[in-house]
């Protein structure tokens, strides 16, 4: 296509070919005036070199000249895709006879000018091209601006709608608002319709419709829950065609699939003129499709807006496609959670009686038991393998706790060197089977508000994991309060960490050591993280192969929490009844 | 542990509302030596249609599982809350569930639990509270 524009629009260029320098001089200051340009050749080829290289209104052509002449001149201009229209004006001498004038025609004449020339004749034959010929570029540049600010508004319709697609994962959010946006821009209305992959094909269609007048929405989504329930239109969604069929409403309609009267009639009311088609396609599988309607049955969308519809329902394909495999990912992880809370559930039952009965035998209140020394040492094992059993019930239920919800806190005032202090004498049996010893620089009080069960719950994790891990070497355990609240610091000199492993210790269900028969879940780490965040605390770890590792955690002493939950002890536990009434 | 030796506790009838045999048995049996009277019920519904026979001499305390087929312990729960006669009774809720205190019990135990624990709130609970 040409591109008029490479001339400057305001001036019209007219090109002037004789062989004779006088006659050119004759036209030049016939035509010379403001806005118009006069370009001189005297020989066929140099005129044609002037043609190929600008655009000219109107092109005055000698018809003789020696060695190429007019008509040739002429019929190479006319070959020539940019000069296929220009129009031509022969000069030709008085008296040629009415075959050459004929010649001349054949040759993409548009008009004779008779030598001598009448100035007044010249001048008024030429201003009409001229004429004729700003108002193409006009009407030109008119359609270029168009064409411009189409794919502007197509460019900015792309963007808003990947916005879109980032800003949620919801699939009927997203639907709803990308409908509204393309039915808003290039569109008058819109419709995306999706069938799920792996459902039920007799399910219901998502159908979401927009129109850009909010005045119709309540036709749009009157038609939306027409097509979701029509089989015809359910099925016509996953055998659809596979690229995009610019079309009328009509036509499609009718070799798709039959809709009653009354669907027809909603479409109607949003208007039925021209479509664009376009399948919404993952991995080679039609999940739906979209439409995107003018309302004006003149309307026929162009090739900007192909392309763009093209790019929009790729996108769109890709967006839903996210959205639902992070709705599966969801469902499973709620799956598991459930599973977790229902399997915690019921292994406490049991634990709930063996742990009475171990007490009652342990403290000699079971009728009619006696309890031997020995047996009492066997059962005192068993209460302890109990709480372990408890121990992991809890940790995986915290697991499941932590990812649906959050912990809740428990803040009351408490004392970390206290905590840290009490939790490390329940470690004494354990240091001594493994015939460890633990240093423990636990001086200054460092009080803050925390919850004191899960702070217990923390200290006995990193305590277990350094006698775990510690190799029966001495564990250094400080503890001290801080500016800010208070310092815990957990030093073990066993296996150490390898430093490609340190990234992944605070994740779930990793242990750096996993081919290590060590027990435990691999959740203790996790847990520790998630318990000392939700104080708005952090928790990090130095550690070399062969040299031990150190355990670092700083509490703020209270926090804009991550998971604002303040619940007091008494809650939990205790009574909170009236003693006043009787 | 050492043993928590509890304080002795006036005299109470016990409804002790648990689907799980066994807890049932071993808790009924400590309560008794205690020296207290107890109902047992497997279900919600016994509970309740125990609570409606015997609506003019209800239970001091009622100790109650929540998650029991037939009828949970959070309707039961419900229900005395809404029943005039017995809504000044005190409840402690035992459960293995993961659910928070529900509204309306005085006290709370998650299962696995200390006897010492339920004793200790068996007897610092008063005779009747103010409902809420």
């Amino acid at each position: 296509m040409t591109a008029p524009a490479r001339n400057d629009p305001d001036v019209v260029k007219i090109l002037v070919v004789d062989d004779h320098d006088e006659n050119i001089l004759a036209l030049e200051s016939i035509l010379s005036g403001p806005g118009q340009d006069i370009v001189r050749a005297r020989s066929g080829a140099e005129a044609l070199r002037h043609v190929l290289k600008q655009d000219f209104a109107v092109i005055l052509l000698d018809v003789l000249m020696p060695i190429m002449d007019g008509f040739e001149t002429a019929r190479l201009i006319r070959s020539r895709d940019a000069s296929r229209t220009t129009p031509i004006i022969f000069l030709t001498a008085a008296g040629s006879d009415q075959d050459m004038v004929a010649a001349g025609y054949g040759a993409g004449a548009v008009d004779y000018l008779i030598k001598p020339l009448n100035p007044a004749f010249v001048r008024a034959k030429v201003a009409v091209f001229v004429d004729l010929y700003r108002k193409t570029c006009q009407i030109r540049r008119q359609e270029e601006a168009l064409r411009a600010a189409e794919r502007d508004r197509n460019q900015a319709l792309l963007a808003g709608v990947s916005q879109i697609l980032l800003r949620s994962l919801d699939r009927d959010t997203v639907v709803a608002d990308v409908t509204q946006l393309i039915a808003a821009s290039m569109a008058d209305w819109c419709l995306i319709a999706t069938v799920d992959p792996e459902g039920d094909p007799d399910a219901d269609a998502k159908v979401s419709v927009a129109h850009w007048d909010p005045s119709l929405s309540g036709v749009a989504d009157a038609l939306s829950q027409a097509l979701a329930g029509n089989p015809a239109f359910r099925a016509s969604l996953r055998g659809g065609s596979r690229s995009l069929v610019p079309s009328t409403l009509a036509e499609v309609v009718e070799r798709t699939w039959e809709p009653d009267p009354d669907t027809w009639g909603l479409m109607r009311r949003l208007g039925a003129g021209a479509v664009m088609l376009a399948p919404l396609m993952v991995r080679d599988q039609v999940r739906g499709q979209m439409a995107l309607v003018s309302a004006h049955p003149t309307k026929r969308f162009g090739p900007t807006d192909l392309s763009t519809a093209n790019d929009l329902a790729h996108r769109i394909s890709l967006g839903l496609e996210n959205a639902r495999l992070y709705q599966e990912a969801q469902e499973a992880v709620r799956a598991r959670d459930e599973f977790l809370s229902i399997a915690s559930h019921e292994l406490r039952t049991p634990i709930t009686t063996l742990q009475i009965h171990f007490q009652r035998l342990i403290r000699g209140r079971a009728k009619d038991v006696q309890v031997t020394e020995r047996l009492r040492h066997v059962l005192e094992r068993c209460d302890r393998q109990v709480r372990r059993l408890e121990a992991l019930i809890d940790h995986l239920l915290d697991v499941s706790r932590v990812s649906s919800g959050g912990l809740k806190l428990e803040r009351q005032t408490v004392d970390l060197t206290e905590i840290v202090r009490e939790v490390s004498e329940r470690f004494v049996d354990e240091l001594n089977q493994n015939d460890s010893q633990l240093v423990l620089q636990a001086d200054e009080p460092a009080p803050g508000n925390w919850d004191r069960l899960r702070l217990e719950q923390l200290v006995t994790n990193l305590l277990s994991n350094a006698i775990k891990y510690g190799n029966g070497k001495p564990i250094e355990v400080k503890v001290q309060p801080t500016p800010d609240g208070g310092h815990i610091e957990v030093r073990d000199h066993g296996v150490g960490i390898d430093a490609a492993e340190l990234p992944r210790i605070f994740r779930k269900f990793q242990r750096a050591y996993s081919a290590r028969p060590n027990g435990g879940l691999g959740l203790g780490l996790y847990i520790s993280r998630q318990i000392v965040e939700a104080h708005g605390g952090s928790i990090r770890v130095e550690s070399a192969p062969g040299e031990g590792s150190t355990f670092m955690v700083e509490l703020p002493r209270s926090s804009t929490e991550r998971i604002a939950s303040v619940e007091t002890k008494a809650q939990e536990a205790q009574i909170v009844a009236d003693h006043g009434t009787a | 542990m050492e043993p928590r030796e509890p304080a002795s506790t006036p005299r109470k009838t016990i409804l002790l509302v648990e689907d799980d045999l066994d807890i049932r048995d071993v808790v009924q049996e400590v309560l008794e030596e205690q020296g207290h009277d107890v109902v047992p019920a497997r279900t919600g519904r016994q509970a309740l249609e125990f609570l409606a026979l015997d609506a003019q001499s209800p239970p001091d305390l009622v100790i109650l599982d929540l998650m029991m087929p037939i009828m949970t312990g959070w309707q039961v729960l419900e229900t005395i809350r809404r029943t005039p006669q017995l809504a000044d009774i005190p409840v402690v809720v035992v459960t293995a569930a993961t659910q928070d205190r529900p509204l309306g019990a005085q006290a709370f135990l998650r299962k696995p639990f200390d006897i010492g624990d339920l004793l200790e709130a068996i007897r610092r609970l008063p005779a009747r509270v103010r409902t809420i």
